[in-house]
C-alpha cells in the first residue's frame, strides 16, 4: 500500500492525539478566517445554485480528516455553489478496482498516492484530470499527472534518538552499525525505502531515477539483521519513542509528535528526505463526471490548504500557499521552500512503471 | 496369615468418619459381603482395601504383609467398579489382557491367560468386540474376567449388579457364586441388597455409620440378630420392648403396654428391671382364629393388606405398640381379610429375637 | 438379501418419500438460497478467478511450482503454523487435564483466566506482548537484573515473538475441546487401570491419552486451521519479516492488485483445508468433534 496509508495514517495521528492544539487551532483560524460566517451568508445562493449541480463525493479515510476536510474543502466549495459529500470509508486500490469493474462507481474523487497510480495504471479504472478545470500552475508541476493530480505534500524523513546518537546522523550513518550500534526501523514498503538506501550508497540526488533496484536491496540486506518494518504510522512512533530503535525511517508527520512527545529526544531532518505527494484520483465513470474536476480546482485555494497544514500536518501542494503559511508553520511545512530544497521528489513515472514488482521483490526480501 | 486382615481402620472427611475403627479379616476362599445401607461406609471401605483412599489410622494386611501405605496398583487385588470401568477404547480382548500387559508378560503367555478367562466367563466368541457393542450382563463378565486374569490375592465388587434388571441380576448371582467356587479366591462383594447378602455369602458384615455393626453368616444374622439395626435391616422385624418382671426356666417374662410376653432365652435371662427389645419377624407372627391361642397375644386392627400370591402381608395396628407387619402364607390360610376388622396376633415365646436398642 | 430385492425396496421407499422430501426442501430453501448468495457465489468466483485473472489458464497455479517468493512464504507459513499447532496442544493438554483434575473452585478461576483473553482484541494482546518481550522489556529487565543473561534475549520482531503471540491467542480454541473430552472420560477406567496394575503414568499413557486423543485431533484441527489464516499478530509481533499466506493474499488484493494470484492463493488455501478435514474425518468423527450430534 502506498500513501492510502499516508492519508489513513493522518487521520490515526489525530485521533491519537485527541483535542490537540492543532485542531482548535483549526476551529479558531476558520473563525478568525470569517470563512464560517461567510459560508452563512452564501448558503441561500449556494444551495440553489446545487440544485443544478452534481453531488461530489470524496473519499479519504475518515476520523479526524472528516471535520478537518470540512473545514478546508466543502465548506469553500459550497461557498462557491457546489457541494462535496465526504465518504470516511477509505479508497484502496482494490476497492477501487472492484467499483469500476463491476460498473458500480459511488465515488468521485479519491484522496490516494503516487503507487496507486501504478497499481491501477495498467487496469485503465482512471479518469484523465481536466487540466482546463484543474490549474496547473497551482500545483508543483512535477505531481501534476495524466491520471491525478496532487492535493498535498508529505515527506519521509529519517528520525533519531538524540540519548544514543548525540550528532545529527547522515543516512549513511543508518546504514553503518558499527558506528551507530542499535536497530533501526523501515517502512514495510518499497516506496521512499530504495531511493533513501541509494542516496546512502552514494548515489548522487539527480542521478536517482531510474531507481537501481538491485544496489538498493542490496544496501538494505547489509543491516537486514538489525531492521525492523512498521506497517501502521502509530508502530513508527512507539518504536521509536519505547527505544526499539536507534534510527527510523517514517512520515513528517509522526517524527512532529515524536519530537512534541519525547520532549525533543527523538528529532528528524527533512535533509535526504522524499518528498511526496498526495494525490487526487477520479474513478472511471464517476458519478458527478466534470463536477468533480471543479470541487478538485476548488480545493487549490490556499487558504484550505494552510488550514490542512494547521490540522493535520500536510503540506500544502500549491506554491502559491507558502508565502501565505505562518512562521510556526513553516519549518514543520514539508513542501517549504527551504525543506523542499533539500529533500528528493518522488518520481510518478518510475512508480507507475516499476512499483508493483519492485513492492512484491521487497515483501520477498526482508521476510525470510 | 492367609487373607486380608483389617485392623482399626479410620478415614476421616473433616469431621464425618466415613470409616470409623473397623476391624474385619477375611479368609483365603471366604465370600464376603460388606452390607450396608447408602453412606454406611462400605464402598470407602472397599476402597481403602482397594488402595485408593488412604487410612488416617489403622492397617492393613494381606498375607502377612502390610499393605496399608502401597498404591493400588502394587496391592494384586482384582476389583470390578459400579458400572464396570472397561476401557471403552480397547476391545474385550485387550480389556482382559490389560493386567497381564502392565505386567510385561509375555504375548503367549497374554494369549493363552485370556483365552482362559474368556472361557471361564463365557465369552470367548466376543474377544473382538468393544465393550459398547455388549449387554450389560456381557460387560460384567468382562470386567469379571480382566479382573481375575491376573491371579489376584482378592477379588473385590462394588454393587457389580446394581444397573442390571432383576432377572438378570439372579442369573449373575448363580454364576458370581458358581465362579466363586470355581477359582477359589477370597471375595469381599459390597453391596446394600441384603437379598443379595443373604444368598451369596458365606459372611456378611453390616455396616452403619461408618462401624461394622455385627458380621456372621447370613443364617447368624438372620435368624438371631444382636441388634435392632441388623434385625429391621435384614428382613423386616416387628418390635416389641418393655422390662423384666420375672424369670422362668430358659426364658423370662416381660411386660410392656401393661401385656405380659413370654419370651426364651438361650444364655442367661436379663436382671429383673431390665429394660428388653425382641424382635419378630413378620412370617413368626399368626393371626388366631376365634378360639386359638398363643404364648403371647396381641389385639389390633387391619389397617391395610397385600395379596402376593403365596402369601398375604398385612398390617395390623397394635395401638400402644405401633403397626405391626405380619405375613401369613396364603395356603393355609382362609383369610377374608377387611380393612378395619379386629384381630388378635400370636407367637411363641420361640419366635422372638432378643436385641440390643440402639 | 437379493440385490433385486433390496434395489425394489429402495424404490418402494423413495416413491412414499418423495412429497416428504419435497417440503423438507421447501422449509430449509431460504436458509440454502442465503448459503448461495453469501457464500457459494462469491467462493465461486475466488475459484474463477484464480484461473481467468490476467489470463484463462491454470497460469496462477503454476506460480506454486515456480515462484521463490511464493514458495518462501509458504514455508515460512507451515513452519510457523506446525510450530504453534505443536506447542500448543501440549500447553493446552497441560491446561486441560489440570483443569479437569481440579476442584469446581479453583476451575472456576482457571477457566476465567483461559476465556477472558477471548474477548481481549488481539490488538490489544499483541500490544501486552510488545510490553513484556521487547528489549527493555518485563522479561529481558527481570532476566538481565537478577543476572541470567547479560544481552537482551530477542523474544520480538521474529519468529519466536510471532509464535508466542499466536500460541497464546490458540491456547482457549486448543484447551476447550481437549478439555470437553476429559471431562468426559470416566475417571473408575483410571482407577480400574490403577486397581490392575498399571503404575500412574501407565495408567496415563495406556487409558487416559487414548481416551482424550479425539479432542486432541480436534483441537489441532482447530488452531491448526485458525493459524493458518493468521494475519494481525504475525504483522504485529514479527517486525515486518515474518510474512504468512493471510498478509501475502491481502497485499495480493488490496495493495498490488494481482487478484489472480490473491485468488489462486485463497483457492489453495481452501482447497487444501478442505483436503485436511476430509482424510481426518475418516480418522474421527468431526461432527461429533465440533459438539454435533
Amino acid at each position: 500500500m502506498d500513501k492510502h496509508d499516508f492519508a489513513e495514517d493522518c487521520v490515526n495521528l489525530a485521533i491519537e492525539r485527541g483535542a490537540d492544539p492543532s485542531r482548535r487551532d483549526l476551529i479558531r483560524n476558520a473563525l478568525a478566517m470569517g470563512i464560517a460566517p461567510a459560508a452563512l451568508t452564501l448558503a441561500g445562493n449556494g444551495a440553489a445554485l446545487a440544485q443544478a449541480r452534481k453531488e461530489v463525493v470524496l473519499v479519504n479515510f475518515g476520523g479526524v480528516a472528516m471535520p478537518a476536510f470540512e473545514e478546508a474543502f466543502v465548506k469553500p466549495f459550497a461557498a462557491e455553489g457546489g457541494k462535496i459529500v465526504l465518504d470516511g470509508s477509505g479508497a484502496l486500490s482494490g476497492k477501487i478496482l472492484t467499483m469500476v469493474r463491476s460498473k458500480n462507481v459511488t465515488w468521485d474523487i479519491c484522496d490516494s498516492g503516487v503507487t496507486s497510480l501504478g497499481e491501477l495504471g495498467p487496469h485503465d479504472v482512471l479518469e484523465d484530470i481536466d487540466y482546463s478545470i484543474v490549474d496547473k500552475s497551482k500545483v508543483f508541476p512535477e505531481f501534476a499527472y495524466e491520471k491525478g493530480v496532487v492535493n498535498y505534500m508529505f515527506s519521509t524523513v529519517m528520525a533519531w534518538d538524540t540519548s544514543k546518537i548525540k550528532t545529527e546522523p547522515t543516512l549513511a550513518d543508518f546504514f553503518d552499525t558499527k558506528k551507530y550500534p542499535g536497530r533501526r526501523m523501515m517502512r514495510k514498503n518499497s516506496q521512499a525505502m530504495l531511493e533513501m538506501a541509494l542516496l546512502a550508497d552514494g548515489v548522487p540526488k539527480d542521478k536517482l531515477y531510474p531507481l537501481d533496484v538491485k544496489r538498493a536491496f542490496a544496501k538494505i540486506a547489509t543491516i537486514k539483521k538489525d531492521l525492523l518494518f512498521w506497517s501502521s504510522g502509530s508502530d513508527s512512533q512507539s518504536l521509536l519513542r519505547d527505544g526499539e530503535c536507534v534510527m527510523g525511517m517514517l512520515w513528517h508527520t509522526r517524527a512532529n509528535v515524536l519530537i512534541e512527545e519525547t520532549g525533543g529526544r527523538i528529532q528528524y531532518t527533512f535533509k535526504d528526505g522524499l518528498l511526496q505527494p498526495g494525490i487526487w484520483v477520479v474513478p472511471k465513470g464517476n458519478p458527478a463526471g466534470k463536477e468533480a474536476m471543479r470541487a478538485i480546482a476548488s480545493m487549490q485555494k490556499p487558504e484550505g490548504q494552510i488550514r490542512l497544514l494547521a490540522a493535520m500536518g500536510n503540506g500544502p501542494a500549491n506554491p502559491l500557499a507558502n508565502a501565505q503559511v505562518p512562521a510556526e508553520l513553516a519549518a514543520r511545512n514539508p513542501s517549504s521552500p527551504q525543506n523542499a530544497a533539500v529533500q528528493v521528489k518522488v518520481n510518478a513515472e518510475w512508480y507507475t512503471a516499476n512499483h508493483t514488482k519492485t513492492y512484491q521483490e521487497f515483501l520477498d526480501l526482508i521476510s525470510s | 496369615m492367609a487373607g486380608l486382615e483389617i485392623s482399626n481402620v479410620t478415614k476421616k472427611y473433616a469431621n464425618f468418619r466415613a470409616v470409623d475403627d473397623v476391624s474385619i479379616s477375611i479368609k483365603r476362599g471366604e465370600f464376603l459381603t460388606l452390607l450396608g445401607p447408602s453412606g454406611s461406609g462400605k464402598t470407602t471401605l472397599l476402597m481403602m482395601i482397594a488402595g485408593f483412599v488412604q487410612a488416617d489410622r489403622g492397617d492393613l494386611t494381606l498375607n502377612g504383609q502390610t499393605i496399608t501405605h502401597l498404591p493400588p496398583e502394587a496391592r494384586n487385588l482384582g476389583m470390578v467398579f459400579q458400572g464396570y470401568a472397561l476401557f471403552p477404547h480397547l476391545s474385550v480382548f485387550d480389556n482382559v489382557a490389560f493386567p497381564l500387559k502392565v505386567r510385561k508378560q509375555s504375548r503367549e503367555e497374554i494369549a493363552t491367560k485370556v483365552r482362559a478367562a474368556l472361557d471361564l466367563v463365557q465369552l470367548t466368541a466376543l474377544a473382538d468386540r468393544l465393550p459398547r457393542q455388549l449387554s450389560g450382563g456381557q460387560q460384567q463378565r468382562v470386567a469379571l474376567a480382566r479382573a481375575l486374569v491376573f491371579q489376584p490375592h482378592l477379588l473385590l465388587l462394588d454393587e457389580p449388579l446394581s444397573a442390571l434388571d432383576k432377572k438378570l441380576r439372579a442369573e449373575l448371582q448363580d454364576e458370581l457364586k458358581r465362579l466363586h467356587r470355581k477359582v477359589g479366591l477370597g471375595f469381599i462383594y459390597v453391596t446394600h441388597d441384603q437379598e443379595e447378602a443373604l444368598s451369596m455369602s458365606d459372611r456378611i458384615a453390616v455396616m452403619r455409620s461408618g462401624k461394622i455393626v455385627e458380621h456372621g453368616t447370613p443364617t447368624d444374622l438372620y435368624e438371631r440378630p444382636n441388634t435392632a439395626f441388623v434385625a429391621d435391616f435384614i428382613g423386616k422385624s416387628n418390635f416389641v420392648s418393655g422390662s423384666v418382671v420375672e424369670h422362668r426356666d430358659g426364658g423370662f417374662v416381660f411386660s410392656g403396654g401393661g401385656v405380659r410376653f413370654v419370651q426364651r432365652t438361650k444364655g442367661p435371662a436379663p436382671a429383673i428391671g431390665a429394660g428388653v427389645s425382641i424382635a419378630l419377624r413378620p412370617e413368626k407372627i399368626g393371626v388366631l382364629r376365634s378360639g386359638e391361642t398363643a404364648e403371647n397375644e396381641l389385639a389390633g386392627t387391619l389397617t391395610e393388606w397385600n395379596y402376593l400370591g403365596s402369601e398375604f402381608r398385612l398390617v395390623v395396628d397394635a395401638g400402644p405398640f405401633g403397626s405391626f407387619s405380619v405375613s401369613v402364607p396364603t395356603w393355609q390360610s382362609d383369610l377374608a381379610p377387611e380393612i378395619g376388622a379386629a384381630m388378635k396376633l400370636g407367637w411363641s415365646a420361640a419366635a422372638g429375637m432378643v436385641v440390643a436398642q440402639d | 438379501m437379493s440385490v433385486h430385492a433390496s434395489a425394489r425396496e429402495r424404490r418402494a421407499g423413495l416413491s412414499l418419500l418423495a412429497g416428504t422430501h419435497t417440503r423438507y426442501w421447501l422449509l430449509i430453501a431460504p436458509a440454502l438460497f442465503m448459503l448461495c448468495v453469501f457464500y457459494i457465489y462469491p467462493i465461486g468466483r475466488v475459484l474463477w478467478m484464480s484461473v481467468t485473472v490476467p489470463a484463462p489458464g491454470l497460469g496462477n497455479y503454476e506460480l506454486l511450482a515456480t515462484s521463490a517468493s511464493i514458495h518462501k512464504m509458504l514455508l515460512t507459513t507451515a513452519r510457523i503454523t506446525m510450530v504453534t499447532t505443536v506447542v500448543t496442544l501440549i500447553l493446552a493438554y497441560i491446561l486441560a487435564y489440570t483443569l479437569v483434575h481440579s476442584s469446581p473452585r479453583t476451575q472456576r478461576w482457571m477457566f476465567l483466566g483461559i476465556l477472558i483473553p477471548l474477548w481481549i482484541s488481539v490488538l490489544v494482546r499483541a500490544f501486552a506482548w510488545f510490553v513484556l518481550l521487547r528489549r527493555d522489556g518485563l522479561i529481558n529487565s527481570v532476566l538481565m537484573s537478577s543476572g541470567i543473561i547479560d544481552t537482551p534475549l530477542s523474544l520480538i520482531w521474529n519468529e519466536t515473538g510471532v509464535m508466542i503471540g499466536m500460541i497464546h491467542y490458540m491456547l482457549p480454541l486448543g484447551v476447550l475441546p481437549i478439555y470437553a473430552n476429559m471431562r468426559d472420560i470416566d475417571q473408575r477406567c483410571i482407577a480400574a487401570a490403577r486397581g490392575l496394575g498399571a503404575k500412574r503414568f501407565e495408567a496415563f499413557r495406556r487409558v487416559f491419552l487414548p481416551l482424550s486423543l479425539p479432542g486432541v485431533v480436534g483441537a489441532g484441527i482447530l488452531v491448526f486451521i485458525f493459524s493458518l489464516g493468521f494475519f494481525v499478530t504475525p504483522a504485529l509481533l514479527g517486525g515486518g519479516k515474518t510474512l504468512m499466506i493471510a498478509e501475502y493474499i491481502k497485499v495480493q488484493i488490496l495493495e498490488v492488485v494481482r487478484w489472480g494470484l490473491g485468488t489462486m492463493l485463497a483457492a489453495t488455501l481452501l482447497l487444501l483445508i478442505g483436503g485436511l478435514l476430509a482424510a481426518l474425518s475418516r480418522l474421527v468423527n468431526l461432527r461429533k468433534l465440533f459438539g454435533a450430534g
